[in-house]
């Protein structure tokens, strides 16, 4: 019996780890940190698959808990950002759709994106979560609204919330 | 449509990812309303900027990825109440230290009788006949 659960398991895995490891690493932009909370999240699924009764899909299910397991990741990084003198650990650089061509535009670019990604991380954390699930993710409003345990109205508020506190974030930046 | 309608629709409308009527609707709204057309913009714009920002996805074995979470998964049913436990006993062990400590202090401080000249003479104020003599 445990080793046909097992076996149950390991296909989840195989078919849902890319779409979970996408959706954690959308949020983390880490990929050591990334890694960790995937593979947290399959662990707590593990513990508990005999519970789960199929009333939501198993991918909403999935990502419900990497929801969770992101949030205490982020409670855990502020709390132990103070003890932290210098944040070393800074944002992988992202890559722009432009071609680079100097140094200059390079550090341009950096700068750019790495305000961008601050803009997006310090939205408050519903319209973050909700934001970075519909524009990134591009999960349906229906499917939001089910993982976060909120009405459709709200998603839709939350989004419109998050865009026009990253305009007024985003102002200085002209468009690239 | 009033303004609050078509505010919370407004990223549906610039992804397109909206039903035809209402679509129409925010469409003649803005053009009556001047504030919508100008957040229109505003969002239009700063969506275009976000998309420019993308963080490509590490890419990964995902056989050995799916492997090592089986392992890892494996590992911690087994020895992953061991945490919890040696977190326990320390504190177990701390708490029992401590209160040893603080018996042994309230001890010394029952025991201890100074014996300096000031209690002798305290006590002869008593008129023990023992002491007296």
């Amino acid at each position: 019996m445990k080793v046909k659960v097992q076996n149950n398991f390991e296909e989840i895995i195989i078919k849902h780890q890319q779409k979970i490891y996408k959706f954690i690493f959308s949020f983390v932009k880490n990929e050591n940190d990334t890694d960790e909370i995937a593979q947290q999240t399959f662990f707590n699924a593990f513990k508990g698959y005999k519970k789960f009764r199929g009333e939501s899909s198993v991918d909403t299910w999935l990502i419900k808990i990497a929801i969770n397991n992101i949030r205490t990741h982020f409670r855990k990084k502020k709390f132990f950002s103070i003890f932290k003198v210098l944040d070393n650990e800074e944002i992988e650089i992202k890559d722009l759709k432009d071609d680079l061509k100097s140094a200059e535009e390079v550090v341009k670019n950096k700068m750019i994106s790495n305000k961008i990604n601050k803009a997006i991380e310090d939205l408050p954390a519903r319209q973050k979560e909700v934001f970075v699930m519909k524009h990134i993710d591009g999960l349906s409003i229906s499917e939001i609204a089910d993982i976060l345990e909120i009405a459709e109205g709200s998603v839709k508020a939350s989004i419109f919330k998050a865009i026009n506190n990253l305009r007024k974030l985003l102002g200085g930046i002209d468009e690239l | 449509m009033n303004c609050d309608d078509v505010k919370n629709d407004l990223y549906f409308y610039i992804k397109n990812d909206i039903d035809l009527p209402t679509k129409k609707g925010i469409e003649e709204h803005i053009e009556k309303c001047s504030v919508c057309k100008e957040l229109l913009n505003e969002f239009s714009k700063t969506l275009r900027v976000v998309d420019k920002c993308y963080v490509k996805v590490p890419s990964k074995n995902w056989d050995y990825f799916a492997e090592k979470t089986m392992n890892k998964i494996h590992v911690k049913r087994i020895y992953g109440f061991l945490r919890p436990t040696i977190g326990f006993m320390a504190c177990v062990l701390i708490f029992a230290f401590s209160y040893r400590y603080y018996q042994l202090q309230k001890l010394q401080t029952i025991t201890y009788v100074p014996s300096t000249e000031e209690t002798v003479s305290y006590l002869v104020d008593f008129d023990i006949p023992e002491l007296n003599e």
